[in-house]
């Protein structure tokens, strides 16, 4: 399959692909500073040698990611940036960089390891370099998404350009973007597989998409943010986003769909937010090995469509993603029932725990709360009191008699994403194991319900 | 003169502030309690306490749940670019500081 990267064969040199509130970057700017990253990087010697790219604006992102493959780098993108994570992926990568804004430079100032991403304008005051870097079709540099693994390593999965190419036309075909500008606004970050296919692949390969550059956070944030760009809008957000812009009552302009993802999203809340916005509203199925694999109008359709060249299995009970562009099946941890297009998502598997967006393996967590010194022996848990609209989130029981939840909190905070750190740490003398050492949702609730009703719940 | 008359008008706003302070920390540590579904006691909240990261421990997810409270209480709209945002959400006193001045409702 050949690439088809709108730098390579961009028709439309003056379409914008990326904006922000000063400015817009068209594909030949673009193409234009990506190009002279790739030289930077040759020019420190850093070419062919796999970078991290921390930084979340997208112009800056873009240039950096593009210019990494330009110059022979695999990119590798983390779940989080916690110390914890980029001591595993700097013992596994040998050569690795870091590349950052001057934040990021600021705060580790004597790590050679990290560097600039320089601003795309300096970037383009040199002149624009010509061959080799014309012909992409021979990109061969790949990038790995990771994600949390069930031991608390982080675990890759590698993926080449050209696949994310043809996610992106599935996503381009799903989302109707035809021959008109379509311009994307994302509250999610461009290193998670969601953020990665949508507001950064789907711009790259489609010379008519363009996306702003920042991620905006507060419902003021995302009304102005749409405000900035003109027509056929598209919205990337999660269903907790959506449901916080819903009750907010701001008034967005019109809107061509919005895109969720990463949390299942209730019927009602899409049905709100049709009526509301009267937009279609597209959820996303995929995963970090497979990025989008299926969709739903959730407004009126329960079962997912399967993305056309994919195939659902199920083996010995278990559901399994195959297709040609994918290496090997991919194991699916959710509960599954398949239909004649596609399948009904009926739960979440075990171990899996998504809040906000993120997702995370629970026993990869269970495993790094158990190398905090203090604690003899915990498990993550999550709470399950609250309303359907509300966030989930985790609470700790720790077995613990010297640790304090502060000095807990402040282990965790250097290895996990502070989204997944416990809401409450609850201090047992003992956990509910049984004979064999496991630990049962049941024996698990029976103790949270004992807890709650003695009252003795510590926080 | 006229700068010892400021200088006492200041000091009489300073007070009334000062005396509403309490009853208004109070309402917002409630809010806070309640919005997202903390299992502590308003008055527990000390004044000064960081609200986010260490501290009370509060995330991104709590600003956005936090920043709709607000707004539906009381009328004030957050948004990124504002120039307050470093210091709205230091502590319990400064974000019922800035509530107090900004409200519409």
């Amino acid at each position: 399959m050949t690439c088809k990267l709108r730098l390579q064969t961009a028709t439309h040199p003056d379409n914008i692909m990326v904006l922000s509130v000063q400015d817009h970057v068209t594909n030949d700017v673009f193409a234009h500073g990506a190009k002279n990253m790739a030289v930077r990087l040759q020019a420190l010697g850093l070419n062919n040698k796999p970078k991290v790219i921390l930084v979340q604006n997208r112009t800056d992102f873009m240039v950096a990611l593009y210019g990494s493959l330009l110059a022979g780098c695999d990119v590798l993108l983390p779940n989080d940036d916690t110390p914890h994570t980029l001591q595993h992926l700097a013992q596994d990568y040998s050569g690795l960089s870091y590349l950052c804004n001057s934040d990021g430079i600021k705060a580790h100032k004597n790590n050679t390891d990290f560097v600039l991403i320089p601003n795309l304008q300096d970037l383009i005051c040199k002149p624009s370099p010509i061959s080799p870097f014309v012909n992409f079709a021979d990109l061969t540099a790949t990038i790995t998404v990771f994600t949390s693994g069930s031991t608390g390593k982080p675990v890759g999965h590698k993926k080449s350009v050209s696949s994310f190419i043809l996610g992106a036309d599935h996503w381009a075909q799903r989302l109707n973007i035809g021959n008109k500008p379509a311009h994307i606004v994302a509250t999610v970050p461009p290193q998670h597989m969601y953020g990665l296919e949508s507001s950064i692949m789907l711009p790259l390969a489609h010379e008519n998409i363009s996306v702003l550059d920042t991620c905006p956070f507060y419902p003021a944030d995302i009304r102005q943010a749409l405000d900035l760009v003109s027509e056929n809008r598209l919205l990337i957000t999660t269903p907790f986003h959506l449901s916080i812009l819903l009750k907010s009552g701001e008034d967005l302009p019109p809107l061509k769909a919005i895109v969720c993802a990463t949390a299942p999203l209730t019927q009602d809340l899409a049905v709100q937010a049709e009526n509301r916005w009267n937009a279609p509203v597209v959820e996303i199925f995929g995963s970090s090995e497979t990025g989008m694999l299926a969709t739903r109008r959730t407004a009126h359709k329960k079962a997912f469509s399967l993305r056309s060249d994919l195939t659902l299995e199920n083996k010995q009970k278990q559901n399994f993603i195959t297709g040609e562009t994918l290496d090997q099946p991919v194991l699916i941890a959710d509960v599954l029932t398949p239909t004649h297009d596609g399948f009904v998502f009926e739960g979440r598997g075990d171990d899996l725990i998504s809040i906000a967006g993120k997702r995370m393996s629970l026993s990869g967590l269970n495993a790094i709360l158990n190398m905090a010194d203090d604690v003899k022996d915990g498990i993550f848990h999550m709470q399950d009191n609250l309303t359907t609209d509300q966030c989930e989130r985790l609470v700790a029981l720790v077995v613990a008699p010297v640790g304090s939840a502060q000095s807990i909190k402040d282990f965790l905070r250097t290895k996990i994403d502070g989204i997944f750190l416990p809401r409450k740490i609850i201090f047992l003398s003992e956990l509910p194991r049984n004979s064999s050492g496991k630990i049962t949702k049941r024996s698990l609730d029976d103790t949270l319900a004992q807890l709650k009703r003695s009252q003795t719940v510590l926080s | 003169m006229r700068h010892i008359c400021q200088y006492f008008i200041l000091l009489v706003i300073r007070t009334l502030k000062l005396l509403h302070t309490p009853d208004f920390q109070k309402e917002i540590a409630e809010l806070i309690v309640e919005s997202l579904n903390l299992e502590i006691e308003a008055n527990t909240i000390a004044p000064d306490t960081p609200l986010f990261y260490e501290g009370l421990g509060l995330d991104s997810i709590d600003a956005l749940e936090l920043s709709l409270a607000i707004s539906q209480r009381y009328g004030m709209t957050l948004s990124s670019d504002d120039p307050d945002n470093e210091t709205i959400f230091a502590s319990l006193a400064s974000l019922a500081e800035t509530i107090h001045q900004r409200k519409t409702t």
